[in-house]
């Protein structure tokens, strides 16, 4: 058996699904919205070297913070290419450093990615909370 | 039980063809419309879908969210309107007139996305076409970066591809070619011959090779190249994703656009997504010369530092005014964090995490369904909504004019 | 695009084999035919359900997918995935009059639409339309296979009733 790798790199391609559109439009940030955003596909290669099977967890690392979506292998992707809805989730990696790219990198991650035993992050843990005075 | 056509404001597509049928001023049944069409009318029939209208959390009545919006918008230094590309002219209009008034800024999420390729089209450097002259004359249509499957439902069903006026005498297939290029495999490339597979961020380097700019080589633009040289009239259907490897740029889809125009037609239209982005952006290049990031502190400005995006980032704005949009799920949180302790006041007609994040919230009705009004579509149309039953709540104009008669 | 042409056999080797009727079928092979038009389900046959039948159950499940029947039809439709995007509806539209007759291609009389979408689903709203829904017209299966999210499939038309004999 190979030896399990902790970590590894991928470049993440976002793309709008109508499905995360259609559960934030029916029912808010909720469940459903979740369960459709917080998914990440990667390749059955990867997922051998992960030694992760569909649905297990994974924890998502980038310049602008971290997430835990679950992952799922996908034949059209090559090994170090991963890809995963726009949403929350995503945005929670993106980050804006103009001095580099003159728009906030939505729809092209690096990140790392690595099995762990956390649960989903939830969504309210996505969204923005100001001090409300 | 009565029936009414509706103008669906679910994507940019503006399908005109909806009937709804209510009983009790409830939908109980929508034709035509596609899954998001329909959960967008329902949306608004759905009181847990609706913000509640607060400050800071604490319910109020409309009247009292408007002088608390009033007063912060007043006190502040640097006020900033940011939103609109689903709101109707006549509010753009009177947000822009506020945004005067006010002498701040204003901007829409044009400038992260279409901004400079609408700036570039209105400013003639690429030519446009209408969704009905696609139906009828085009032979080649190219979508780059763009899913509509995923993003506008019924735009191959309505208004390009299996829209076309004119099929071969074996059934179906219409007499065009559909083309797409992308980064990975989506529902679009399955049904395009040839669908074109290029690396993530590697657009620009395909188009400069069409055009012979790059020294190198890139696969797929001979290929691609060919395909334009031979037809007669080439639709360039720009999608987000194209936006995005461009960084925004349009320079290289005109210089490709110059390079074809002596052999073939081709022109442009954005795949906007908002229902009348177009609009704001036309509007604002009319009174101020640029689609977005306008400021009015000292004359007119426009350019960079009055972006939404770079203003939140240098923490400079300290009252934003979110009208019909959510930049909160649609931006990095790392940016929307640096908003800090500024004030949010936001008016939409649904729920969503801008609605959450904001000090002053006021439910506005939703375009399309509680009130009519005009939108510009994607290919520059002009589009009258209906209205379907008129809600509980104001419509942005009415909000908009009373903080411009009372500001 | 549909799903591949299914045969009873390959879903006759999945099913318990012992005829219980439990499901209402009289033999494990009439309800294989009965899963294929989708006019039952998996859940319907009982000892599938035991853990002894789990990975059966689980393969059944995939290669039938999520789709149900929609009434009075050949059309299954699987309504989580239906965006309503109406891709369905208008090919139909296109190819619904055009048939080939003695090896030719020949126009049909004009019929109202078999499809249409409500409430953002497709719904098969003229059945009699269908081009199989006619007895001797070509069988046409083009709506399910320009369904860009392989929501639709079409099946035969219903196995004569084994459920008397
Ligand atoms: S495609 Fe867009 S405009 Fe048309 S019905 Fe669907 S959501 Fe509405
Ligand atoms: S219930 Fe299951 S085992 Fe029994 S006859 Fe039906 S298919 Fe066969
Ligand atoms: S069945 Fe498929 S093609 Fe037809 S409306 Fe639904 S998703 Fe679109
Ligand atoms: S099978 Fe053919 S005729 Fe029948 S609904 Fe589908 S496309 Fe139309």
């Amino acid at each position: 058996m190979e030896q399990a790798v902790h970590a590894i790199d991928v470049n993440l391609v976002t793309c709008e699904s109508i499905y995360v559109s259609l559960a934030a439009l029916r029912e808010g940030l909720g469940q459903a919205y979740r369960d459709r955003a917080a998914v990440v596909h990667l390749s059955p290669a990867d997922m051998k070297r992960l030694q992760i099977r569909d649905g297990d967890r994974v924890e998502l690392t980038a310049a602008s913070g971290s997430v835990v979506v679950a992952a799922e292998a996908d034949g059209d992707l090559e090994e170090g290419a991963g890809r995963m809805p726009l949403s929350l989730y995503s945005n929670r990696l993106a980050e804006y450093r103009p001095s580099r790219w003159p728009l906030p990198a939505l729809r092209l991650i690096q990140s790392t990615v690595s099995p762990t035993g956390k649960g989903v992050t939830p969504v309210e843990d996505l969204l923005v909370r100001r001090t409300v005075a | 039980m009565r029936s009414r056509s509706l103008v669906c404001t679910g994507c940019g597509c503006l399908c005109d063809d909806i009937q709804v049928q209510t009983n009790d001023s409830r939908p109980i049944l929508i034709e035509n419309a596609c899954a998001k069409g329909a959960a967008h009318i329902q949306a608004s029939f759905n009181p847990e879908r609706r913000p509640h209208c607060t400050i800071g959390g604490r319910q109020c009545g409309p009247g009292e969210a408007v002088a608390e919006a009033r007063r912060l918008l007043g006190n502040s230094r640097n006020p900033l309107i940011f939103g609109l590309d689903s709101s109707t002219l006549s509010a753009q209009s009177l947000a822009i007139a506020l945004a005067r008034k006010l002498g701040g800024s204003i901007d829409s999420a044009a400038s992260f996305s279409y901004g400079p390729l609408l700036a570039a089209m209105l400013g003639g450097d690429l030519p446009a076409c209408s969704l009905a002259e696609v139906k009828d004359r085009a032979d080649l249509l190219l979508y780059w970066g763009a899913d509509p499957p995923n993003t506008h439902p019924r735009h191959l069903s309505l208004h390009s591809y299996y829209a076309y006026s004119e099929y071969n005498p074996a059934g179906w297939y219409p007499r065009v070619t559909l083309v797409c290029v992308e980064v990975r495999r989506t529902e679009l490339s399955s049904m395009s011959k040839p669908a074109i597979r290029i690396k993530p961020g590697e657009d620009r380097a395909v188009i400069e090779a069409i055009t012979g700019e790059a020294q190198s080589q890139v696969g797929a633009a001979q290929g691609l190249a060919e395909l334009i040289r031979k037809s007669h009239f080439c639709v360039l259907f720009c999608g987000l994703g194209l936006m995005h490897s461009l960084g925004g740029d349009p320079g290289p889809l005109v210089r490709m656009a110059r390079l074809f125009a002596g052999s073939t037609r081709m022109a442009v239209i954005p795949m906007i997504s908002e229902v009348n982005m177009m609009g704001f952006c036309r509007l604002l290049h009319q009174t101020a010369g640029q689609v977005s990031s306008v400021g009015f502190k000292d004359g007119t400005a426009a350019g960079r530092e009055h972006s939404f995006l770079e203003q939140v980032r240098r923490r400079s704005a300290d009252c934003v005014l979110i009208v019909g949009s959510d930049p909160f799920a649609a931006l990095p949180q790392s940016v929307m964090e640096n908003l800090g302790d500024a004030k949010i006041v936001c008016l939409s007609p649904l729920a969503t995490a801008s609605t959450m994040a904001a000090d002053v919230v006021i439910p506005t009705a939703l375009p399309g369904v509680e009130c009519g009004g005009s939108v510009l579509r994607m290919d520059g149309v002009e589009v009258a909504l209906a209205e379907l039953e008129k809600g509980a709540y104001p419509t942005e104009e009415a909000v908009l004019s009373r903080l411009l008669e009372i500001l | 695009m549909p799903r591949k042409d299914l045969q009873p056999l390959q879903i006759y080797r999945l099913l318990p084999r012992t005829n219980c009727k439990l499901c209402g079928c009289p033999t494990c092979y009439a309800f294989a035919f009965n899963l294929i038009s989708r006019s039952r389900r998996v859940e319907d046959c009982p000892e599938l359900l035991k853990d002894e039948f789990g990975e059966s159950f689980r393969a059944l499940k995939k290669m039938l997918g999520e789709g149900e029947r929609i009434a009075g039809s050949d059309h299954v439709l699987d309504r989580s995935r239906c965006t309503g995007c109406g891709d369905c509806v208008a090919v139909c539209i296109r190819a619904l009059t055009t048939i080939t007759k003695n090896g030719r291609l020949a126009q049909r009389a004009a019929v109202p639409p078999p499809l249409k979408v409500m409430d953002g689903r497709l719904q098969v709203v003229e059945w009699s339309s269908c081009k199989r829904a006619v007895p001797g017209l070509d069988i046409c299966n083009l709506c399910a296979e320009k369904c860009p999210f392989s929501a639709l499939d079409l099946v035969k038309p219903e196995e004569p009733d084994q459920e008397d004999s």
